[in-house]
């Protein structure tokens, strides 16, 4: 069946099977930062946005993407740049695997939060799994953004 | 699961139509669904049929089927009724991706033994609404055995309560090992103590006697599974339900 969405900004149409997730049919399209890792809804490695809000694209089925607006890290890569520099600083990145779906949901919560306290922090990422950095740097690299470049990020 | 066919009906008749076909499946958040092996059929999404609101009346809450728990998360009108307890009880589940795709529906569909969902409604006299019409008593609906009805929400009735919740998790994003919810309502006190690890089950102390009512929830069966063994449970048991009834006897009554 083909289904037509709305791809970082721009119009796509794509032929999908009824039972494909959107992971897949991303990946199909060139969109290489989502990544499958658990491919069961636990790690958020493959955290895309539908209408702005974080979606784990391993269960989020193909054909109900149609009609919808879909954002992946690549459309936000001038922010994502900024935030991965106090990643670096802090070691908060080895392996880098979980490192786009994990970007994908920090700039969310930044859209999301109006209160950005440690409980508030760790709740919103707690879908975030990350099997190199046992996420005290993660934590501290946001911290540190939050309270420099990130505290304009996403704001229009 | 590989479904070779995709509807979205824009009527709940439709729905029916398809759901007689015995490989066609709903899916709602698609979270559990596609863990299960089968392949073949229609998936039947409910996503036209306007179910993803909460509407408030003037005695309850409709909370539509297709709202995902992320939004009862974060509703100001059943956070104010219960304390802030649909934030508390739901904010473990995996993590924000995952809950703003799950939905009420789904979960009380599963009725599944670990589901906080169904622990924290039970107090709460919650009844699914099904359709065609019928109202069903959450109770009632939970004690049987998953069918193939179509959910299309669940009803709320405004009360003056005092209620609190707990579960534990052997690791975070993990599911429950115990769930437990406490509620003092007209002099009543009831409990919902779930992931025993069978399905939530309501006991009630009629005299608001909390002794009464914990040797009740003691008394549920408790079982041994991979995550935890039928004595660590009903040790968890007796010290979740007597936090909770602590907190129901020191907290206010939040606002109806
Ligand atoms: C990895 C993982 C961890 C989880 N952890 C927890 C946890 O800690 N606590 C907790 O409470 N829950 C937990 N759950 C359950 C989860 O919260 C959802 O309840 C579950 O995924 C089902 O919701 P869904 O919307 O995804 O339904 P789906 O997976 O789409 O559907 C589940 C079932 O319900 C049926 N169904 C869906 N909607 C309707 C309807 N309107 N009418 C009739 N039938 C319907 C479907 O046909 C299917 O049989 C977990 C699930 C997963 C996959
Ligand atoms: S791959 Fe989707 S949550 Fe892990
Ligand atoms: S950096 Fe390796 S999983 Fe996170």
């Amino acid at each position: 069946m083909k289904i037509s969405f709305t791809l970082n900004g721009k119009a796509v149409t794509a032929e999908v099977h009824p039972g494909e997730n959107l992971l897949a049919v991303l990946r199909r399209l060139g969109i290489m930062s989502i990544k499958c890792a658990c491919d069961s809804a636990n790690c958020g490695c493959c955290t895309v946005w539908v209408n702005g809000h974080p979606a784990l694209s391993c269960a989020y089925p193909a054909p109900r993407a149609d009609g919808q607006e879909i954002t992946t890290l690549e459309a936000l890569s001038a922010e994502a740049e900024a935030f991965a520099a106090y990643m670096a600083d802090e070691g908060a990145d080895q392996c880098g695997f979980c490192n786009p779906g994990f970007v994908m949901n920090v700039l969310a919560m930044k859209r999301e939060l109006t209160e950005f306290t440690d409980e508030n922090v760790k709740t919103y990422l707690a879908g975030n799994l990350c099997r190199c950095t046992g996420f005290a740097s993660q934590h501290r690299a946001i911290a540190k953004w939050l309270a420099g470049e990130g505290k304009e990020a996403g704001k229009e | 699961m590989n479904f070779t066919d995709y509807a979205a009906p824009g009527t709940p008749d439709e729905v029916l139509e398809l759901l007689k076909k015995k490989q066609n499946r709903i899916a709602a958040g698609n979270l559990w669904l596609r863990l299960s092996g089968r392949s073949g059929g229609t998936m039947i999404d409910l996503k036209n049929l306007g179910w993803d609101r909460i509407e408030e009346t003037e005695d309850a809450y409709i909370i539509g089927a297709s709202v995902s728990l992320r939004a009862l998360e974060l509703h100001e009108g059943l956070n104010r009724m219960t304390g802030g307890l649909f934030a508390k009880a739901l904010k473990d589940i995996v993590g924000v991706q995952f809950r703003n795709a799950a939905t009420v529906g789904g979960s009380l569909s599963m009725r599944a033994g670990f589901s906080d969902v169904l622990t924290l409604l039970l107090p709460l006299d919650a009844a699914v609404l099904l359709y065609p019409e019928k109202e069903i008593p959450l109770e009632d609906f939970a004690a049987a055995a998953p069918g193939r009805e179509l959910i299309r929400g669940v009803r709320i009735p405004k009360q003056k309560i005092r209620i609190a919740y707990r579960a534990i998790r052997n690791t975070a994003g993990n599911v429950p090992v115990l769930t437990c919810a406490a509620a003092r309502r007209d002099g009543m006190l009831c409990a919902a103590i779930g992931a025993r690890p069978r399905k939530a089950q309501l006991v009630r102390a009629g005299n608001g006697d909390p002794q009464d009512l914990l040797k009740k929830a003691l008394e549920l069966p408790f079982g041994t599974n991979a995550a935890a063994t039928e004595h660590y449970r009903r040790h968890l048991a007796k010290v979740l339900l007597e936090r909770c009834l602590k907190e129901t006897e020191e907290g206010k009554e939040a606002a109806e």
